[in-house]
C-alpha cells in the first residue's frame, strides 16, 4: 500500500465508559494508522475502515486501470487487506452506522444535534428533533462543522513558542500555575474564556474563584449578546432572555435583528417565523414582517416592508416610532412618554412610523418587536417597553433567565483583562481568538507578550497562540465532554463522537484541573454537575444512559415568565443617545458563514456563497448602489475605509438594499493564521472596531485605483420577466389561490417516449418558497452527505463549483435601492421526461422505476451532453480531480477523507454528477424496512437539504402514499413547476412564495 | 467515357454528336491545345521532380502544428478538460464548435466527386481529387474533438455496442451515437471513393518511375503496390468504372446525411436556439460553403505553387465562387429564418436567445459572422469579382472564418444564456484550447503537404477524357503523335474507344 | 510494369478470408478471456493464518455466521475479529505454532492483515444482509466454501453475473433457515420456486447498486 505517512492517533482518555468504549477500542492507533492508508497508490487515498469493505475511489483505479479498460475490479492490483478489529467495540456493526446525541453551543444557544458516526469517524450532523433549540434542523455552521474537525491544519501538539511539547509538560505547567498561585491566592492569574453556558463550566469557574479568591474571570467574544442583556437589566433589572413567538405574532418589527440567520436561537426563529406564513388555502393568514436594518441581511431579504437606515439613525426611527405609539395611539408608557417628546421624524419617511405604528396597535398583543444585538443597550429596553405597552408581553413575548446571571458587558470586560495583563502573573485564555478579534484599541497582543506565563487553549495555532508563550490544542466540540444550557434552560449534554484526533484539553478539563479535581475528565466533570443538577441520587446511571441517550434532561426548561418593567429605568436610559452621524458609517456585520472568524479554515463555508450577494471566497465591503455611483466604483474596486487614522482597503460591492452612506464590513475574514484555506482569504475588518463603539462608526470612504477580482456563483440579478422564482401579494393569493401554476402552466404535449407507471413509490420533493429564508443551509448539508468537493475561487470565477443544490436570488422590483428578494432552492429535478436521460450516448443516466433520474457513475465518460440539455443546469462535471488534487495541485489532505460518507461514490475527474434524492438514504432505508418485514413508512426516508431546512421549506417523500407529507404539500395551491412549458414533468414541485405587504405603504 | 454503361450520352456519342463535354453545353475546360501528353507531365510533376524549397518550408510549419496538437493533447489527457475553458453553463465550447467547423470543411470533396458526377459536372475533374483528399483530412481532424473532449477517454469504447460483461448496451437514442456511425460512415466511403479514384492514376506514376536506382524502386514498389495491379484493360475499366459509380452513389445521401446527423445535436436538444427544425438543411447548405471555400484556399494556393492553371482554369474557379454565392445566400437565408421563426413562435426564451446573439455579450461574434458568411459573398454577384483571383482567395478565407464563427455562436452564445438567469454565465478559451485548434491545423497541412508531393493532385484520368482529343471519332494518329511510346500503359489513353 | 505476377490474382480472396477468420478469432478470445469469469474465478491469495474453512465450516460444521456474525444485519459480512478466534483458541490448540500470528493480534491489539478475496468494484454497493434476508444462501455467490482449505473466488461476480440473478431470482433462492447450508440443492417445484420469489424485486435500475 501506499507509502503516505501513518497519522497519530492520541489514545481515547482511560476514563471512557459505555458510550465511549467503542471508540476508545476504535482509536487503536495502529489499526486506525491502516486503516487511513490509502487503498490505491497512485493516491485518491481513501479511508479504508477498518473490517468494512471501501467503497470509495473507485473512479481513481478506473484510471489507472485504463490499460486494462473496462476491467476495473476484475483484475486484483493492489492486493487489498481486510483489517478486523483486534478486539470489538462493544454495538459496533461495522458497515452500520451509528448515531449519537450531542450539542454545540451557538451564540448562547445549545444546539442538540444527532451525529452519525462510520466505525467511529463523524460523517454528518443532523438537529435533534427533540431538541427545543434545534427542532430537528441545524444551522449551517453545524452543518460544516464537521469538517473543522477533520480540519488539516488543526494542532497536533502543545507548543512552547515554536517548540513542541508534550501533554506531560501541560500538566506540569498546570500544577506549576496552581502552585505560584496558591501562593497568592490567585492574585494574578487572570483566565479569558468566551462566555459560556455550560453549568459546568459555571460550577467549576466558583470551584477555582473559590480557590483562588484573588483570580479574575473574563469573557469576550466578538459577536455577542451584551446589548441585549443590558437592554434587559435596564428593562427588568436583571438579564433575561426574550423568546418571541414568530408563529402566533401577526406584526412583526424587527429593529436592525437578523433573526432568521445570524442571531441568537435563529433556527427556532426561522422555523416559527415560517410556520407563521404557510398558506394552503385562501382563508389562512400570515403575519407581516416590517424590517428596519441597517443592512441588507437575510431578514431583510425575507421581510414584507423594508427600510434602510443608516446604523445612526436607527434609533431615532424607534423613537420616533414610540412617541407616535405615545401620542397618537395613547399606549401606556408612562415616565417614557415624557421622555420622548424630544424624539423627531426628520429624515425618517413617515409612512413607516404612522403606519407601522397603526398596524402594531391594530395587533396590540399579537404583535412582536425586537431588536438585534448590533443595536444598543437603550434601543433594547425602549423595545421591552414598547412590547409591553403593546401587551405583548406574556403573549408573544416571554422570559427565561440567563445562564450566567453573572456575565458583564463584554467590551467593558476584555477592556478590563487588557489593562489588567499589567501585572499579571499568569493569563490563561479558554478557546475564542482575542489577538485577532477583540477591539483593536485594546492591543492585546503586546499586552500578552509582557505577561510572564501566558496559555492559549485553541483547535488551531491561531493569532493568539503566536502572541502567549504556550499553546495547547483544544478539542473539537464533536470530540468533548460537556453539557449546555438552552436559552430556554433546557441542559444539554455534549458527548465526544471521536478521541480528540490529535489530543486536545477542553475548558471544563483546564478549569477542573484549576480546580483541583482529582477526576477531571471532562466525562467525570459532566457527570458530577448532572448528577448536582439532576438531582438524582438513586438511579443516576439510568438517568445518565437517557440523558445521553436523548441528549438533554428532559424537562429541565425553565417555565418562561412575563417580564416586569421598569419604565422610569428605560427613560433615564433614553437620555443618553448618539447623535446622529452624518457622512459615512461602518456597520460591523457577524457574517454568516465566517460567524465571527472561527470558520476561516473551512472550504465548504469559504465556497458557500453569501446568501445576498452570492460572492465566494472573500468579503467585500457592501455599499448602496446610489452610494457607490456616487464614490464613482463599480464592483470590485478597491476601496479605502478610515476611522481616525486606522484604515483598511478591501473590494466594494454594490448590495441593493444597502443604506446609502453606510458601509457593510464582514467580520472574520483575512486570518493571518487560520491554516492553508482561510490564511488572507478576504480582508480583516477588525483594525476599524474600537471598544468605544463596537457595531458601527463613522468612516471616511475613499475610492483606490485598481481593482480586485471577486468569484461569484451567480452574477445575473435579474428573472428577465420569466416566471421562474414565482411570488406573489396576498390579495393575488387569495383572489387566485392557485395563480402559480396559471403563471407557469404545464402544456399538453405528447410525451416523446411511452410514459413510465410508477407502480410502487413515486419519490417527489416540494420546496416552499414561501418558508426559504435562503439560508443556505442545504447546500452545507447536501456537500457533507455527499462528498461534494469544493474547487477554490479561480474555479468558481470559471463556473465549476459543484454545488448538487445551489440557491438562486433573483432581485425583483425596479427600484435598486429597495429591492424585493427571491430566494430558490434548486437541485435535479428528477423530470418524469428527462432531457438529460436521452442525450447519453452511453446510458449512465437513465430513469429508475420510482421516477428519479439515476445518475451511475462510473458509466459516465463525460460527455457533457446532458448538462447541455438540462434546462436547470442542475448538472455539475468535474473538470479535474477535485478529490486527489485541486486546480493549483494541492492535495487534498487525508483527514478530509475521513468525512467521506461511504455510501456514496467519490466522483473522479470527467464524470458528471448530480442530486440523486440522496438515494442512498432511501436504499439504506429499504433494506432496513425489507429486513424489518415492514412497508417504507413517511418519514423513514429524509433526504439531507430537507433534513437541514431551519424553516421546514423542503418536502421529501413518496408521492404514490396520499397521506405523505409530500403528498399534502403538493396539493398545496400554490404549487407549480419550474419552467414546466418545457415538457419535461419536472418531478420537483414548488410552491410559490406569497408577500404580505400593507397596501397603505403604497399609499 | 467509356461504354461500361449506356447512357443518352454514349448512345448520342454513337450517333456522332461532338465532344462529350460539348454535348453537355460546355466549352472545353482546358485549353484546347493540351494534350494527354501535356496534362500527364504537369500532374506528374510535382511528385517526381526535386523537392521544391518551398514545400519543406510549408511541411516544416506544418509538422510544428502537429506537434502542438500533440502537446495540448497530452496536457489534455494527463490533467483533464478542465485544461480548457468549458464550464458551466457553457459544457460545449470550442471542443464542439472545431468538430462541427472541420466536419463542415470536409464536405465539399465527396459533394464534388459524388454529387457533381452523378450530375455530369465534367468540370470537377479539374478539383475533385484535391477535394476529396481535403475531405479525408478534415474529417480525421474533425474525429480529433468527439473522442478527446470527454471527461475520460479511456472509456470512449463505451459508445461502441461491443459484447461486454456489463452486458450494457450504447443508448441509441442519443444523437451523438448517431453522430459516431454517421461521420465513421462517411469517412470510410470518402476514403474508399478517394482511393479507388486514385488507382489508374497511381499506375501512370508506377510506370512513368522507371530506372533502377533505389529510390526509383522504391517509388515503383509503392504506386505499384497500391495501384493493385492496374492495367487499364477493357476489364479493369469497366469495374473501375461500375465501382465509381456505385461509390459515388453510396456517398451522395451522405453528403447530407452527416451534417444532417451533427445537426441533430444541437435540433433534438431542449436549448432555446438550438432546438429547431431548420438546423439539418442549414447545417448541410453551411457545410458545402465553407467546404468550397476550403478548397478554393487551398487549391489557390497549389494552382500558382505547382502551375496548374490550364488544369484548373478561371472557368473552374469562377464555376466554385457561384455555388459559394449560392449556398452563402441559402444560409443567409436560415439566418434570416431563425430569426423570424424565433419572433414569431413567441417563447420568449427562444426570442431572448436569438436577440442575445445579436445584442448580447458575444454580439461581435455574431455580427462577424453575418459580414463574413452573407454580406462580403455577395460581390460574386459581379463577374469581374467572380474571376479575379485575390478576391476570391481573400472571401474564401473569410467564408472559413465566418463559418467558424457559425458555429461558435451556436454554441456558445446559445448556452451561456439559457433558461435561468441565475446561472447564466461567459465562455472564454484557455491556450490549451487555442493548442488543439491550432495543432489540428498542422496535422492537416502535414497530411495535404504529403499528399501535394506523393500523389497526383489532379485526377489525371478523369481529366483526359474531357479532353477534345478523348473524342472517339478523332484520328488514333493524333493520339500516338503525342503518346511517345507510352503506348504500352493502357491508362494513358483517354478511354477504350469501340474497336472499328 | 507490374510488379504482381499474376499469380498474385487470388490475394484479394486470400486476403478477405483471412481477415475474417483472424477477425473472428480475436473477437472470440477478447469476448471469453477478457472477462470477470476469467479474471475472478479462482483467485486463491495466501492467508496470513492458514485458517482452513474446510476445516471450520466443513468437518466441524460451524454455521458462517458464528464467525460472520452480522452478515444478515449488515451490509458487510465482516471478518470476525480476533477475539473470536479466541474465543476457542485460548482452549484448542492454545499452543499450535499455526495460530502464533493470533496470539500475537491478541496481545498486541493490532488487527491480522486479512488478504481480501471476494471484492467488488468499489462503485458496486453490494449488500449481505439485503439478499441473505431475500433468501439468497451464502454458497449461491461464494460457493462450496465448506470444501476450500483456501478460500478462492467461485464465481464471475460480473454485473452480467448479477444481472442474471437480478432479471430472474426465483432458481436462486432457498428458504430463510438454508441460507448458511452449503449442501443445499434446489428440489422445489417451478411453482414452489415462483413462491419464493413472488415477494423478491431485486432492482435492475443503476442506483440499485451504484450510488
Amino acid at each position: 500500500m501506499s507509502k503516505r505517512e501513518k497519522y497519530s492517533f492520541a489514545a481515547a482518555p482511560a476514563t471512557a465508559k459505555k458510550f465511549w468504549k467503542s471508540l476508545e477500542a476504535k482509536e487503536n492507533p495502529a489499526a486506525f494508522a491502516k486503516a487511513a492508508e490509502p487503498e490505491f497508490p497512485m493516491g485518491v487515498g481513501t479511508v479504508e475502515d477498518a473490517a468494512s469493505v471501501s467503497r470509495r475511489g473507485f473512479l481513481t483505479v478506473a484510471t489507472a486501470t485504463a490499460a486494462a479498460i473496462g476491467l476495473e475490479g476484475c483484475v486484483r492490483r493492489p492486493v487489498e487487506q481486510i483489517l478486523p478489529y483486534a478486539q470489538a467495540p462493544e454495538y459496533l456493526n461495522p458497515g452500520v452506522p451509528m448515531h449519537y446525541a450531542t450539542s454545540v453551543e451557538r451564540r448562547g444557544e445549545a444546539l442538540g444535534l444527532l451525529v452519525t458516526t462510520h466505525e467511529g469517524r463523524p460523517t454528518k450532523i443532523e438537529g435533534n428533533p427533540e431538541h427545543p433549540a434545534s427542532l430537528g434542523s441545524t444551522d449551517l455552521l453545524a452543518q460544516a462543522m464537521v469538517l473543522d474537525l477533520y480540519d488539516p491544519d488543526r494542532s497536533n501538539a502543545p507548543k512552547q513558542g515554536e517548540a513542541k511539547k508534550t501533554f506531560a509538560d501541560v500538566d506540569a505547567l498546570m500544577a506549576s500555575i496552581v502552585r505560584t498561585h496558591s501562593a497568592d491566592a490567585g492574585a494574578g492569574l487572570r483566565i479569558l474564556a468566551t462566555p459560556s453556558i455550560s453549568p459546568s463550566f459555571l460550577r467549576l469557574r466558583a470551584a477555582v474563584q473559590q480557590r483562588f479568591p484573588q483570580a479574575k474571570f473574563y469573557t469576550w467574544t466578538p459577536v455577542n449578546e451584551s446589548n441585549a442583556r443590558e437592554g434587559a437589566r435596564l428593562a427588568f433589572g436583571e438579564p433575561v432572555v426574550a423568546h418571541h413567538d414568530y408563529q402566533g405574532a401577526k406584526i412583526i418589527l424587527s429593529i436592525d435583528s437578523d433573526f432568521l440567520q445570524t442571531e441568537s436561537g435563529s433556527i427556532r426563529s426561522a422555523r416559527r417565523f415560517a410556520d407563521g406564513r404557510r398558506l394552503s388555502q385562501a382563508t389562512d393568514s400570515m403575519s407581516r414582517l416590517y424590517v428596519v436594518e441597517s443592512t441588507h441581511s437575510t431578514t431583510g431579504a425575507n421581510a414584507d416592508h423594508r427600510l434602510a437606515l443608516a446604523p445612526s439613525k436607527i434609533t431615532a426611527y424607534l423613537r420616533a416610532l414610540a412617541k407616535e405609539l405615545a401620542t397618537a395611539h395613547r399606549i401606556e408608557l408612562g415616565p417614557l412618554g415624557a421622555a420622548l417628546q424630544g424624539a423627531s421624524n426628520a429624515g425618517l419617511p413617515t409612512k413607516w412610523i404612522s403606519n407601522v405604528a397603526k398596524e402594531l396597535v391594530g395587533a396590540r398583543g399579537r404583535s412582536v418587536i425586537v431588536a438585534g444585538s448590533r443595536q444598543p443597550a437603550a434601543v433594547h429596553a425602549l423595545v421591552h417597553a414598547l412590547n409591553a405597552a403593546l401587551g405583548n408581553h406574556g403573549a408573544t413575548i416571554v422570559f427565561s433567565s440567563v445562564a450566567d446571571t453573572t456575565e458583564t458587558d463584554q467590551t467593558a470586560s476584555i477592556t478590563a483583562f487588557a489593562a489588567g495583563l499589567e501585572g499579571a502573573k499568569t493569563a490563561i485564555i479558554l478557546g475564542g481568538n482575542p489577538v485577532f478579534d477583540a477591539p483593536a484599541d485594546l492591543d492585546l497582543a503586546t499586552k500578552l507578550a509582557r505577561v510572564e506565563t501566558s496559555l492559549h487553549f485553541s483547535g488551531t495555532h491561531d493569532e493568539t497562540c503566536h502572541a502567549t508563550k504556550w499553546h495547547v490544542p483544544r478539542a473539537h466540540e464533536l470530540e468533548s465532554w460537556g453539557d449546555l444550557r438552552a436559552l430556554d434552560g433546557t441542559v444539554t449534554i455534549q458527548q465526544p463522537l471521536i478521541a480528540p484526533l490529535f489530543g486536545g484539553r477542553t475548558d471544563l478539563e483546564v478549569l477542573a484541573q484549576l480546580a483541583g479535581e482529582r477526576n477531571w475528565r471532562g466525562y467525570y466533570v459532566v457527570r458530577q454537575t448532572l448528577r448536582g443538577a439532576a438531582g438524582v441520587q438513586n438511579g443516576f446511571e439510568s438517568e445518565w444512559r437517557r440523558v445521553l441517550h436523548r441528549g438533554f434532561v428532559a424537562g429541565s426548561a425553565e417555565p418562561p415568565r412575563p417580564g416586569v418593567i421598569d419604565m422610569s429605568r428605560v427613560a433615564t436610559a433614553l437620555g443618553r443617545s448618539e447623535p446622529a452621524v452624518d457622512g459615512f458609517e461602518a456597520v460591523f456585520l457577524a457574517c454568516a458563514k465566517m460567524l465571527d472568524g472561527r470558520h476561516a479554515n473551512n472550504a465548504w463555508l469559504l465556497e458557500l456563497p453569501d446568501p445576498l450577494t452570492r460572492i465566494t471566497w472573500d468579503n467585500v465591503a457592501l455599499l448602496s448602489p446610489k452610494t457607490a455611483s456616487e464614490l464613482g466604483v463599480r464592483n470590485g474596486d478597491m476601496i479605502r475605509v478610515t476611522r481616525d487614522g486606522t484604515s483598511i482597503e478591501l473590494p466594494a460591492w454594490k448590495l441593493p438594499g444597502q443604506p446609502d452612506k453606510a458601509v457593510g464590513l464582514l467580520m472574520g475574514w483575512g486570518r493571518k493564521h487560520a491554516g492553508r484555506y482561510g490564511n488572507d482569504v478576504g480582508f480583516d475588518v477588525y483594525p476599524l472596531r474600537r471598544s468605544d463603539a463596537l457595531h458601527s462608526a463613522a468612516v471616511q470612504v475613499a475610492k483606490l485605483a485598481g481593482s480586485y477580482p471577486i468569484s461569484q456563483t451567480q452574477d445575473h440579478d435579474s428573472m428577465e420577466g420569466r416566471p421562474i422564482a414565482i411570488d406573489g401579494t396576498l390579495e393575488e393569493f387569495k383572489a387566485d389561490p392557485t395563480f402559480a401554476i396559471h403563471r407557469s402552466p404545464t402544456p399538453r404535449t405528447l410525451p416523446l417516449w411511452r410514459e413510465v407507471e410508477y407502480r410502487g413509490h413515486k419519490w417527489g420533493l416540494v420546496i416552499d418558497l414561501g418558508a426559504c429564508t435562503g439560508c443556505n443551509t442545504c447546500v452545507i448539508a447536501c456537500q457533507s452527505e455527499n462528498n461534494i468537493p469544493t474547487v477554490g475561487k479561480a474555479m468558481v470565477a470559471k463556473g465549476r463549483e459543484m454545488h448538487w443544490i445551489r440557491i438562486d436570488r433573483y432581485f425583483v422590483g425596479e427600484d435598486a435601492n429597495e429591492p424585493e428578494v427571491a430566494f430558490q432552492p434548486l437541485a435535479c429535478q428528477q423530470c418524469e421526461e428527462a432531457p438529460c436521460e436521452n442525450v447519453c450516448p452511453v446510458e449512465a443516466t437513465a430513469h429508475s422505476p420510482e421516477g428519479l433520474n439515476d445518475m451511475a457513475y462510473n458509466r459516465c465518460i463525460g460527455t457533457r451532453y446532458c448538462a447541455n440539455n438540462c434546462p436547470y443546469k442542475a448538472r455539475r462535471f468535474n473538470y479535474f480531480n477535485w478529490h486527489t488534487k485541486n486546480e493549483a495541485d494541492e492535495e487534498v489532505p487525508p483527514t478530509r477523507q475521513m468525512q467521506f460518507n461511504p455510501n456514496v461514490t467519490v466522483r473522479m475527474r470527467g464524470v458528471m454528477e448530480k442530486c440523486t434524492y440522496c438515494v442512498q438514504r432511501i436504499e439504506t432505508a429499504r433494506t432496513a424496512t425489507k429486513i424489518a418485514g415492514r412497508p417504507m413508512r413517511d418519514g423513514d426516508i429524509n433526504v439531507a437539504c430537507a433534513q437541514a431546512c431551519p424553516s421546514n421549506a423542503i418536502t421529501f417523500g413518496d408521492l404514490n402514499d396520499a397521506a405523505s407529507r409530500v403528498s399534502r404539500q403538493n396539493q398545496v395551491s400554490r404549487h407549480y413547476k419550474l419552467l414546466a412549458d418545457i415538457g419535461a414533468q419536472p418531478r420537483t414541485t414548488f410552491l410559490a412564495k406569497v408577500r404580505n405587504p400593507n397596501p397603505e405603504m403604497s399609499a | 467515357m467509356s461504354e461500361a454503361h449506356f447512357t443518352p450520352v454514349e448512345e448520342e456519342l454513337a450517333h456522332g454528336a461532338e465532344s462529350p463535354i460539348e454535348y453537355l453545353g460546355e466549352r472545353n475546360l482546358l485549353p484546347p491545345t493540351m494534350t494527354m501528353r501535356q496534362l500527364t507531365e504537369t500532374v506528374c510533376a510535382p511528385t517526381e521532380l526535386k523537392t521544391p524549397k518551398a514545400w519543406w518550408i510549408g511541411f516544416g510549419i506544418a509538422l510544428m502544428g502537429a506537434g502542438i496538437l500533440g502537446a495540448s493533447v497530452s496536457w489534455l489527457l494527463f490533467k483533464g478538460v478542465g485544461v480548457w475553458g468549458n464550464n458551466s453553463p457553457v459544457s460545449w465550447a470550442w471542443d464542439i464548435t472545431n468538430f462541427v467547423w472541420w466536419i463542415g470543411i470536409g464536405h465539399a470533396g465527396t459533394l464534388i466527386s459524388a454529387i457533381l458526377f452523378l450530375f455530369r459536372q465534367k468540370w470537377r475533374t479539374s478539383i475533385n481529387r484535391f477535394a476529396e483528399a481535403m475531405t479525408i483530412f478534415a474529417v480525421m481532424c474533425a474525429g480529433i474533438y468527439p473522442g478527446l473532449h470527454t471527461g475520460r477517454p479511456w472509456f470512449d469504447y463505451y459508445m461502441f455496442p461491443v459484447p461486454n460483461s456489463m452486458v450494457l448496451w450504447p443508448q441509441f437514442k442519443s444523437p451523438l451515437m448517431w453522430d459516431i456511425f454517421a461521420v465513421s460512415t462517411y469517412f470510410t466511403v470518402s476514403a474508399l471513393f478517394w482511393y479507388v479514384g486514385l488507382i489508374p492514376d497511381l499506375a501512370t506514376l508506377r510506370d512513368r518511375s522507371t530506372g533502377d536506382t533505389l529510390p526509383r524502386k522504391v517509388r515503383r514498389f509503392a504506386y505499384g503496390f497500391f495501384s493493385l495491379g492496374w492495367r487499364g484493360s477493357n476489364r479493369h475499366w469497366q469495374h473501375y468504372e461500375r465501382a465509381y459509380m456505385i461509390l459515388a452513389g453510396l456517398s451522395t445521401p451522405l453528403v447530407l446525411s452527416v451534417h444532417s446527423i451533427v445537426s441533430f445535436d444541437f435540433a433534438t436538444s431542449v436549448e432555446p436556439g438550438w432546438h429547431t427544425t431548420i438546423f439539418p438543411p442549414y447545417f448541410v447548405a453551411g457545410a458545402v460553403f465553407s467546404g468550397f471555400a476550403m478548397v478554393l484556399t487551398l487549391m489557390l494556393v497549389c494552382r500558382s505553387v505547382f502551375d496548374m492553371k490550364d488544369v484548373v482554369t478561371m472557368k473552374h474557379l469562377e464555376l466554385m465562387n457561384k455555388i459559394m454565392l449560392t449556398t452563402g445566400s441559402l444560409v443567409g437565408y436560415a439566418y434570416a429564418m431563425e430569426f423570424f421563426v424565433a419572433y414569431y413562435s413567441g417563447n420568449q426564451y427562444e426570442r431572448y436567445v436569438f436577440l442575445n446573439r445579436a445584442i448580447g455579450p458575444y454580439a461581435w461574434a455574431y455580427w462577424s459572422m453575418i459580414a463574413c458568411n452573407v454580406i462580403f459573398p455577395q460581390v460574386f454577384w459581379w463577374k469581374r469579382m467572380r474571376t479575379s483571383i485575390p478576391v476570391m482567395f481573400v472571401i474564401s478565407i473569410l467564408i472559413n472564418i465566418g463559418m467558424w464563427f457559425e458555429r461558435f455562436v451556436i454554441i456558445v452564445t446559445t448556452l451561456h444564456r439559457d433558461y435561468l438567469p441565475a446561472v447564466w454565465g461567459m465562455y472564454s478559451p484557455t491556450i490549451w484550447d487555442m493548442g488543439v485548434y491550432i495543432g489540428t491545423f498542422g496535422f492537416f497541412f502535414t497530411c495535404f503537404l504529403l499528399f501535394l508531393r506523393w500523389l497526383p493532385m489532379i485526377a489525371l484520368a478523369e481529366v483526359k477524357a474531357t479532353l477534345p482529343n478523348a473524342h472517339p471519332r478523332k484520328s488514333h494518329a493524333a493520339d500516338h503523335a503525342d503518346d511517345h511510346g507510352h503506348d504500352t500503359n493502357l491508362a494513358e489513353e483517354p478511354t477504350a474507344l469501340p474497336a472499328e | 510494369m507490374q510488379i504482381f505476377p499474376k499469380t498474385l490474382n487470388i490475394l484479394p480472396l486470400a486476403l478477405a478470408f483471412v481477415t475474417f477468420v483472424a477477425g473472428g478469432a480475436v473477437t472470440g478470445i477478447v469476448w471469453f478471456y477478457f472477462s470477470p469469469k476469467n479474471f475472478q474465478v479462482g483467485y486463491a491469495p495466501e492467508q496470513p493464518v492458514a485458517y482452513s474453512h474446510r476445516l471450520h465450516a466443513g468437518q466441524l460444521g460451524m454455521d458462517c455466521r458464528y464467525c460472520h456474525a452480522n452478515v444478515e444485519s449488515s451490509a458487510e459480512a465482516m471478518v470476525p475479529p480476533t477475539q473470536t478466534c479466541m474465543g476457542c483458541h485460548t482452549l484448542v490448540k492454545a499452543q499450535s505454532p499455526r495460530l502464533q500470528v493470533v496470539r500475537d493480534s491478541w496481545a498486541s491489539g493490532e488487527p491480522i492483515e486479512w488478504v481480501r478475496v471476494h471484492k467488488l468494484p468499489d462503485h458496486a454497493y453490494f449488500n449481505h444482509a439485503a439478499h441473505l434476508n431475500a433468501g439468497v444462501g451464502c454458497a449461491s455467490c461464494h460457493g462450496r466454501i465448506d470444501q476450500m482449505e483456501v478460500v478462492a473466488i467461485s464465481q464471475p461476480l460480473g454485473m452480467g453475473w448479477c444481472l442474471d440473478c437480478h432479471r430472474n431470482p426465483g432458481p436462486h433462492l432457498r428458504p430463510r433457515d438454508q441460507i448458511t447450508n452449503m449442501a443445499w440443492e434446489q428440489t422445489a417445484s417451478e411453482e414452489a420456486v415462483q413462491a419464493l420469489a413472488a415477494n423478491v424485486h431485486p432492482p435492475e435500475n443503476c442506483s440499485g447498486c451504484h450510488r
